[in-house]
């Protein structure tokens, strides 16, 4: 069975572990002829060997998912039952379902593993995978198991359910768009069978057909009446905003929808006419085209977040005998909470142990974790890194530091109109306009012809509710969004690139955003090491969890450990072992020549470098200088934005950056440091009072008010998977360097819909010219109609295509890379 | 002629019923997920022979 590997082997020859697919650095494990990492993996692949499950590893999937070390109690919290019941959607008899977020599936085998789950737990009787929403959804018996074993299980071989994202996405989604599957459906089929039965009207009207034509009439007629319910809609829609008194897109063509109905109707029962039946589905199914264009959600990506998605949702309470997981809502001043490494702190609070080592990244930006000692304050947000500490409740979660930003009026005035600006201008006018030409030529015909005012009257509102109008800016803006996601741009809804168009104001955040988040550039300088006392070192900064070590141990190439014996970390300060009978110790100056008194010589204008000293046996080696990183192509796009807009730099940091900024921006940028979440979101306030319109670019829930109060927030993120704040617009990492070619399509795009506009008045010169001279007939309607719709849809999808092109967006991309790449 | 009436009410009968095919399996959720069904096919519980042959998606 397993052995561990003798830990003095000095082979330099690089493992890659049989489960995981990881790099081995630290012990092997074998069994057998294979290799593992580390037990976990270990662990997974007896289990599935004993459970005949190794089909898993006939995938040839180069990575896997590495499994999570479980505590006892990590779950506890699903055993409360209000917690349990907001979980899990369904109970009958025993017989349970839930559906679980799993960030962690990414490929064919994670599929056959999860939907083979019951294999590894008797209780689960049933499991399905939705690929592209990462979810498992699962029923089991509770008699046999618990929603906990389960938490625990999928754990235990890397999946790790994610219980903090919010419920309401998804479903609600797949409720509406189905919805519109139905009506499209309908109107889809409405629209064939009446074009079908109005057909021999226009080849023919010879009077021995009539009785057929007028059969044909009711038939349509009868067709007609589902085509209402497709479009019901729109008349909601109309309705809500004439009581709101204000007029969108879809109150010209309800009335139009309503015109065209009623003089059908009266031709049919009273003139003996076919009506306009034809011209009506047409309209329907084009409508409705249009709105399944432009709904485009991308699954995995939620837009809405606040700051209940990014908290645990238990805590672990101290309690006289016992600790107790408690759901965070019932946190109350006074508790005594435990948390754990790397968990996060849900309320604000004063930290009873000794001392912890904070990391705020999260909150402010800083990437430096903090030191703070017993008495101190400790905020929300952050995450323990290191044993698990004891604090104090000061303060409910609701009231704590970072959730108060949630509680600013830009996170309660939630966007719900879904109307683009421009639509809503161009509707006003638009009504106003074909309601005077109505009106006018039904009271010129009414002193001209009287019997004719009525037709003349209704035929206008018919013809002039052309429906390329509403069409032109889906279609547009829904063939932009396409190019973008593209080029890994994801937008909320199309509505963004009509703001984004609009923008003259760019605004940064500095850490995470301009700089790569979690890379330093690490450089060494100081008496050269052999490779053996960098096998030591790295050996050494394994043991931590402080960022610092982790670049330098990213930074020194893979070698086979060596025992790190009397491990000693004293937090702020730095780290000291025995490894091979020497002592080596990283950190300050200070901490590794052992002389407190004497400070490094540093040059202020070096000061943004942090500085980690190295030293053998007392003797000072050198220092590794580590360096945030800026992201690629950064001076590139800056200097394309810098000449149309302004930009501006805010950052949660301390100013240590500033110089190398400077000479990455104009001398005209702004730039604010140390800045509080609540001062970005001020700043960007009080540009938009100075009437700038601002685009936010950040990627922390520290940015998270700026985000939302901006007129485009752009969160940027490096894996599509792991947590955006709520934003406008996600943008992965690679698509930075796009930044000038998004706004750039997004104002051309802006154009185009200017151009079908042009278009669609044409359109409707003719057609009213027909209408108003009374010359309308269901033939001619039945053919303008279409016709301008579809030239103008083309017109838009084709001209925007042409215009990223132009731009150099790449348009025809492998749709199905892409899906698997979000 | 009027045998046209019978067969434009056939017509309508037959498309109805197709209508109504598509809004049951739009109801049943067919429509949902459009991507995990194409792979879940080509994966068999049973032997792994047949998966070591299938092609990744990844």
């Amino acid at each position: 069975m397993a052995s561990v590997y003798p830990p003095n082997q000095t082979v330099n020859v690089s493992y890659t572990c049989f489960h995981c697919g990881d790099t081995c650095d630290g012990s092997l494990i074998h069994d057998g002829e294979k290799i593992f990492c580390c037990q976990g993996c270990l662990f997974v692949y007896q289990l599935l060997t004993q459970k005949q499950l190794t089909g898993y590893y006939h995938f040839d999937e180069q990575v896997r998912v590495t499994p999570k070390k479980i505590n006892v109690t990590d779950y506890e919290y699903l055993d409360i039952p209000s917690l349990r019941d907001k979980i899990v959607h369904f109970t009958q008899g025993g017989i349970c379902k839930v559906t679980l977020f799993l960030p962690q599936i990414h490929c064919t085998a994670c599929i056959w593993l999860l939907e083979n789950i019951h294999k590894l737990d008797s209780g689960i009787i049933h499991s399905n995978v939705h690929f592209l929403k990462k979810e498992a959804s699962l029923t089991f018996d509770e008699k046999k198991t618990s929603l906990r074993k389960i938490a625990e299980l999928l754990s235990s071989i890397g999946y790790e359910p994610n219980f903090a994202y919010d419920k309401n996405k998804g479903s609600v989604f797949s409720v509406v768009e189905k919805a519109l599957y139905i009506k499209l459906g309908i109107a889809g089929f409405c629209f064939g069978n009446i074009m079908l039965l109005s057909m021999p009207g226009y080849l023919s009207t010879a009077p021995l057909e009539y009785g057929f034509l007028k059969f044909f009439a009711y038939l349509s007629f009868m067709l007609s009446l589902p085509l209402l319910y497709s479009l019901s809609d729109y008349f909601k829609s109309a309705w809500v905003s004439l009581r709101q008194q204000t007029i969108n897109m879809d109150v010209p063509i309800s009335i139009g929808v309503v015109a065209i109905f009623t003089r059908s109707v009266y031709e049919l029962f009273y003139q003996g006419g076919p009506g306009y039946f034809d011209t009506l589905a047409g309209l329907a199914f084009f409508l409705i085209i249009g709105k399944i264009f432009q709904k485009k959600t991308f699954y995995q990506l939620s837009f809405d977040r606040d700051f209940r998605s990014y908290f645990p949702i238990a805590a672990l309470r101290r309690e006289a005998q016992c600790e107790k997981s408690i759901p965070i809502e019932d946190i109350a001043v006074g508790d005594c909470l435990i948390i754990r490494h790397l968990e996060l702190i849900p309320a604000d609070g004063v930290l009873r142990s000794d001392e912890a080592l904070i990391d705020y990244s999260f909150v402010t930006g800083e990437s430096q974790p903090v030191h703070v000692v017993q008495g101190e304050r400790v905020f929300a947000g952050g995450k323990q890194m290191g044993g698990a500490i004891d604090i104090h409740v000061t303060k409910e979660v609701s009231r704590s530091y970072l959730t108060e930003l949630w509680n600013q009026e830009v996170f309660k005035n939630k966007d719900t109109s879904g109307l683009s600006q421009l639509s809503q201008t161009i509707a006003r006018y638009f009504t106003f306009a074909i309601l005077a030409i109505a009106v006018s030529s039904l009271l010129f015909w009414f002193v001209y012809d009287a019997s004719k005012a009525v037709t003349v009257f209704t035929s206008v509102l018919i013809v002039a509710c052309g429906c390329g109008l509403p069409l032109s800016i889906p279609f547009t803006f829904g063939t932009v969004l396409r190019i973008f996601e593209r080029h890994h741009l994801f937008l909320k809804n199309d509505l963004v690139v009509e703001r984004m168009a609009g923008i003259n104001t760019i605004v940064f955040d500095k850490t995470g955003t301009l700089t790569i988040p979690r890379a330093g550039a690490v450089s060494y300088e100081g008496i050269a090491l052999s490779p053996e006392e960098k096998s030591w070192i790295r050996a050494l900064v394994r043991q931590s969890t402080h960022p610092m070590s982790r670049y330098i141990y990213e930074s020194i190439p893979a070698s086979i450990s060596p025992e790190v014996m009397r491990f000693e970390e004293v937090p702020g300060r730095g780290i000291r072992a025995n490894i091979d009978a020497q002592e080596i110790s990283i950190g300050s100056h200070a901490w590794v020549t052992g002389n407190g008194f004497k400070k490094a010589p540093e040059n202020a204008m070096q000061a943004h470098f942090s500085r980690v000293y190295i030293a053998i046996n007392r003797t000072l080696k050198g220092v590794y200088k580590i360096r945030s990183e800026y992201r690629e192509g950064l001076s590139a796009v800056l200097s394309d934005l810098d000449e149309q807009y302004a930009l501006k730099v805010l950052s949660g940091d301390h100013a240590g950056e500033k110089p190398t900024l400077r000479k990455l921006f104009s001398a005209k940028t702004e730039m604010l440091f140390k800045q509080l979440p609540i001062d970005k979101l001020n700043y960007i306030r009080s540009l938009q009072e100075n009437l700038k319109r601002v685009m936010m670019i950040g990627d922390g829930l520290n940015d998270a008010g700026a985000l939302k109060q901006s007129d485009v927030g752009i969160a940027i993120t490096e894996t599509t998977s792991s947590f955006t704040p709520s934003s406008d617009a996600i943008l992965k990492a690679e698509g930075f360097g796009y930044l000038p070619f998004f706004i750039a399509l997004s104002r051309q795009s802006m154009n185009v819909v200017y151009m079908c506009f042009t278009l669609i008045f044409l359109y409707n010169v003719v057609a009213l010219s027909f209408a108003v001279y009374g010359k309308l007939t269901p033939l001619v309607a039945a053919i303008i109609m279409p016709v301008s719709s579809v030239s103008t849809v083309l017109f838009a999808v084709l001209m925007t295509t042409y215009k990223a092109k132009k731009l150099g967006f790449s348009v025809n991309g492998n749709t199905e890379k892409r899906k698997m790449d979000i | 002629m009027t045998i046209l009436i019978v067969l434009v009410i056939t017509s309508l009968t037959l498309a109805v019923g197709f209508l109504i095919a598509f809004l049951w399996a739009v109801k049943s959720g067919q429509f949902d997920d459009t991507y995990t069904p194409s792979v879940r096919i080509l994966l068999d519980g049973k032997s792994t022979e047949k998966i070591q042959n299938n092609k990744s998606v990844n």
